[in-house]
């Protein structure tokens, strides 16, 4: 095979691949945010060796925190005891920083005002058809949220930031990822479980606390 | 000197300031890692019960927190959380504390309250399980300790509702050890508040999770023998019988794990491995009667763990000891006695394992520590009397070894003469007060004919006498406690330089006559005299551990507030008396009198039993200590930690030492009679008490046989 033939197979792969990426991360510009996308959507394939995986990618990365503002278990959401299937990341979470022993469980300091994490993530379990409001501490800046629902299918959920539409991409996995800019108040973020059944998903914040 | 003096403040001085230096100017994360770490040393601090460490912790934090907020650099979560962790810490200072100072209980009280008052403030600490939950759970803690059982259930609740909204979360598991904890506790709780159905609910339902060799299914069978104690003390249905079932399966589980495990484990973990069987130990006593073999092996059990928990050897057979061997070991007219004081019906108790040549051991209920304590003999109760100082208290003294018809009799009641019988040897390992005074001397007269022997545990029973027969002598007196003190050895235990009061020690007068008494009546070529400005601490250090009979006459001191009289079951390395049990040696004065004597780099003259301790003493059959207060210290299950302790972990044999301040003459008169026993072959147990007997208690003269003289020499583990 001609070395020019095979320039040109080897090109088409990279974009091929190239599109691959592009489609698993459409909507989501920052590097960071992307590889705790990815790192959570790891977790649909629940096998042991996933989990140690992605426990040694968060005990390696010291920028995200456990989204424990999210609140106390709502009425329309389901309980661990339910065993709704999921992520299972809240457990690999606290798992994680008890060994870091910088907290011993999730949530702790995280607000939007906590210049030390850029990145919170947590996971949430909503019954067949309800909503939940979780109210977020002020951030500032442009922020991205992102929702991962466990059942990989587009249109299982919807969501309200501040009561308004703000999802800019929707992913074939249905996976929905907002971006907007924040003015330093409390955010409101509404989610909907439009999935048919009882739904786990996680939601990703990147608060890049700039302009 | 003063050169190298100056230069070595200069540096301390530029540590400090740089130090801080770091924390006041480093960026957030730098600090923030620097406060968790100190957070965690404290809190580990409060786990091994070492409120100075505690303390010390404390006070970095908040010399950390102002250099900071003095820079401007200090945010205000941060401010927040370790200020509300300093307030954690100051709390768990506070409680352990309160072993030693009434008062402290409440400003535990109040720091707790301090520190949950932050964690409300502000939502950030909402749903992490270690702020406000674990508040909850020290608060819990005390209220328990206070017998306010419901508000101590109040804040476990509050403690576990968070708890099971993290489990239904996701967040942790619903076998999460911190939330089983909990569930323990209020199980706990209940149990004193009389819900026993609902708390055995709670305990049945942790040992199905469990597999049966899992730890923690040792540890629900014991909670549950607990509450089933528990329910039959507080008059319900009769449970001890299902406990000791409980009890009984969680001993073997331990055991076995103990006897896999424990003699591999750095001291540390040997602690922590104490710490965790302890709670067992107290509770399973209240069975009484039960099951008196079951409650002698966990005896010898506790007492094999407690000896080993930073000694030189023993090994295996400390362990694995069982009143089965024990009485094989017996002569057909001796018998054991394990005593045991523990806690039953809120009250402090004693009791008797009495173990003869046939059938099983008997369990002998007491008077009760208190009843013996605060009986009156002469207008003033026999704790006063024994609590009281100094030579002048020797009439006090003397009224409480004299008052047969009394004290003795409340000692040695009927049942418990009734279980020893006509045996005339008892070998007995006193518990509690009993380490404070000598019941081997307070036998009622129709019993006056047995042969007592004190032991730190009856196992002593299954290892060979210690013997001495032949033996070369380091014999060690006459120090000169003004001497110059130069050497150079930085092997120092700092605790103690820093807990000696100051003050000049006099020169023994009758200390030279004595150690000359006994070097010449042993007319023994190997024997080496340590006197004068020899008698430094490093040279002891250096000589001790070859030579099989060690004589010390020296000031000895207890550097205590108080000395108490209860058990009190304190982890080793936490407990600081073995740094107050100290013995004096060559240049104290010298050392006590310079202002910029450093201990960290010279031999102070003080030997502490925690130095004691750390030497290999296991060719040392015999030590007698003419000193002061020697057999005193902080009393626990094991025995008193003191200078005794501190020879014990060492490996020594047999010690003669005193219960009070004696006086020198006196015991200059029991030493040579002593030795000059010894050295006509006498065995050690049988030259202590011909001495006893023949120079003090068949005396002439008055002024010798009296009880302050004659009994403030105690002789432990000679076996004959």
């Amino acid at each position: 095979m001609s070395m020019i033939r095979m320039k040109k197979i080897t090109l088409i792969m990279m974009c091929m691949f190239a599109q691959v990426c592009l489609a698993q991360n459409v909507g989501i510009e920052d590097k960071e945010l992307a590889s705790l996308v990815d790192m959570v959507k790891m977790l649909r394939n629940p096998t042991e060796s996933n989990f140690n995986q992605v426990k040694k990618l968060l005990k390696a990365d010291e920028r995200w925190t456990p989204m424990n503002e999210t609140g106390k278990l709502q009425s329309t959401e389901c309980k661990a005891s339910e065993g709704i299937p999921g992520f299972k990341l809240n457990r690999i979470m606290y798992s994680v920083t008890k060994e870091q022993k910088r907290v011993s469980t999730p949530g702790s300091m995280l607000n939007g005002e906590d210049s030390r994490y850029n990145y919170s993530l947590y996971e949430r379990s909503l019954k067949k058809g309800k909503s939940a409001t979780y109210k977020l501490r002020k951030r500032d800046g442009k922020q991205t949220f992102v929702l991962v629902p466990y059942v990989g299918k587009k249109g299982s959920l919807s969501v309200l930031v501040d009561g308004k539409k703000r999802v800019t991409t929707e992913q074939e996995d249905g996976t929905l990822v907002c971006s907007f800019d924040s003015t330093g108040k409390e955010i409101s973020l509404s989610v909907t479980n439009r999935s048919g059944a009882a739904l786990s998903f996680v939601i990703i914040n990147h608060n890049s606390r700039k302009k | 000197m003063r050169k190298a003096l100056l230069l070595l403040l200069c540096l301390a001085a530029f540590t400090c300031v740089h130090a801080q230096d770091v924390v006041a100017s480093c960026d957030n994360e730098t600090f923030r890692h620097i406060m968790d770490d100190l957070v965690s040393k404290g809190n580990l601090c409060y786990e091994t019960s070492d409120r100075f460490g505690i303390k010390r912790m404390m006070d970095s934090i908040s010399t950390c927190l102002r250099q900071r907020s003095r820079n401007g650099k200090l945010d205000k979560m941060d401010s927040l959380e370790y200020t509300a962790d300093w307030y954690k810490l100051q709390g768990s200072y506070h409680y352990e504390n309160s072993y030693y100072d009434s008062t402290s209980y409440m400003k535990a009280h109040e720091n707790y309250q301090k520190a949950l008052k932050i964690y409300r403030s502000d939502s950030a600490f909402e749903g992490d399980l270690s702020c406000e939950p674990m508040i909850h759970r020290e608060l819990a803690q005390l209220y328990y300790k206070e017998a306010n059982y419901q508000e101590a259930y109040n804040h476990t609740k509050m403690a576990y509702d968070a708890f099971v909204n993290a489990a239904d979360g996701d967040v942790i598991g619903y076998d999460d050890s911190d939330f089983l904890d909990i569930q323990t506790q209020m199980a706990i709780c209940q149990a004193r508040m009389g819900k026993t159905t609902e708390a055995l609910a709670i305990m049945d339902k942790q040992i199905k999770s469990y597999p049966a060799k899992d730890e923690r299914y040792g540890e629900a069978l014991r909670k549950k023998g607990k509450i089933l104690m528990l329910r039959e003390e507080q008059g319900g249905r009769k449970g001890k019988n299902e406990a000791l079932n409980c009890y009984q399966q969680y001993f073997s589980l331990k055991k076995a794990d103990a006897l896999q495990h424990f003699m591999g484990m750095p001291s540390a973990e040997r602690e922590q491995y104490w710490m965790r069987v302890r709670p067992f130990v107290i509770d399973c006593y209240r069975l009484e009667d039960a099951d008196a073999g079951f409650l002698y092996n966990v005896t010898l059990f506790a007492k094999g763990l407690l000896l080993q928990l930073d000694s030189a050897g023993g090994g295996k057979q400390n362990i694995h000891a069982t009143w089965q061997m024990i009485q094989e070991r017996l002569k057909p007219d001796a018998c054991a006695i394990e005593f045991v004081q523990y806690e039953k019906y809120g009250k402090q108790q004693m009791g008797a394992l009495v173990l003869k040549k046939t059938g099983e051991p008997k369990f002998v209920n007491m008077a009760s520590p208190d009843s013996v304590l605060q009986h009156i003999v002469g207008g003033r109760s026999v704790k006063s009397r024994l609590e009281g100082t100094g030579k002048g208290n020797f009439i006090a003294i003397d009224r409480v070894y004299d008052d047969s018809t009394g004290v003795f009799r409340l000692i040695w009641n009927d049942e418990l003469l009734a279980a020893v019988g006509i045996e005339k040897k008892v070998y007995f390992s006193p518990d509690g007060y009993m380490h404070r005074i000598a019941i081997e001397y307070m036998l009622p007269k129709e019993v006056s004919s047995w042969e007592m022997y004190r032991l730190s545990s009856t196992r002593k029973l299954l290892e060979l006498p210690p013997s001495v027969t032949g033996s070369k002598a380091l014999i060690v007196g006459a120090v000169n406690y003004s001497a110059k003190n130069s050497y150079v050895d930085g092997d120092n235990d700092i605790m103690a330089y820093k807990m000696m009061p100051r003050g000049r020690y006099e020169n023994l007068k009758t200390s030279r006559q004595e150690i000359d008494s006994i070097y010449s009546y042993r007319h023994h070529t190997s024997d080496v005299l340590l006197s004068g400005d020899d008698a430094a601490e490093h040279e002891f250090r250096r000589q001790c551990c070859e030579f099989p009979i060690v004589h010390i006459s020296s000031h000895g001191k207890l550097n205590a507030k108080e000395i108490p009289f209860g058990t009190d079951l304190k982890s080793f390395s936490s407990d600081l008396s073995l740094s107050e049990s100290v013995i004096a040696f060559a240049g104290l004065n010298t050392s006590l009198s310079d202002d910029a004597f450093n201990p960290a780099r010279q031999q102070d003259g003080i030997l502490s039993a925690k130095e004691i301790s750390s030497l290999d003493m296991r060719n040392v059959q015999l030590v007698t200590l003419a000193c002061c207060e020697s057999g005193l210290g902080q009393v626990t299950a094991e025995g008193v930690y003191g200078i005794q302790r501190g020879l014990k972990n060492a490996g020594v044999g047999a010690i003669v030492m005193t219960l009070w301040e004696a006086d020198d003459d006196n015991t200059t008169l029991f030493m040579k009679g002593f030795y000059r026993r010894l050295s006509k072959g006498k065995t050690i147990g049988q030259a202590f008490q011909e001495t006893r007997q023949e120079d003090f208690l068949s005396a002439d003269d008055d002024n010798i046989n009296r009880s302050c003289y004659r009994n403030v020499f105690v002789l432990v583990d000679a076996l004959e």
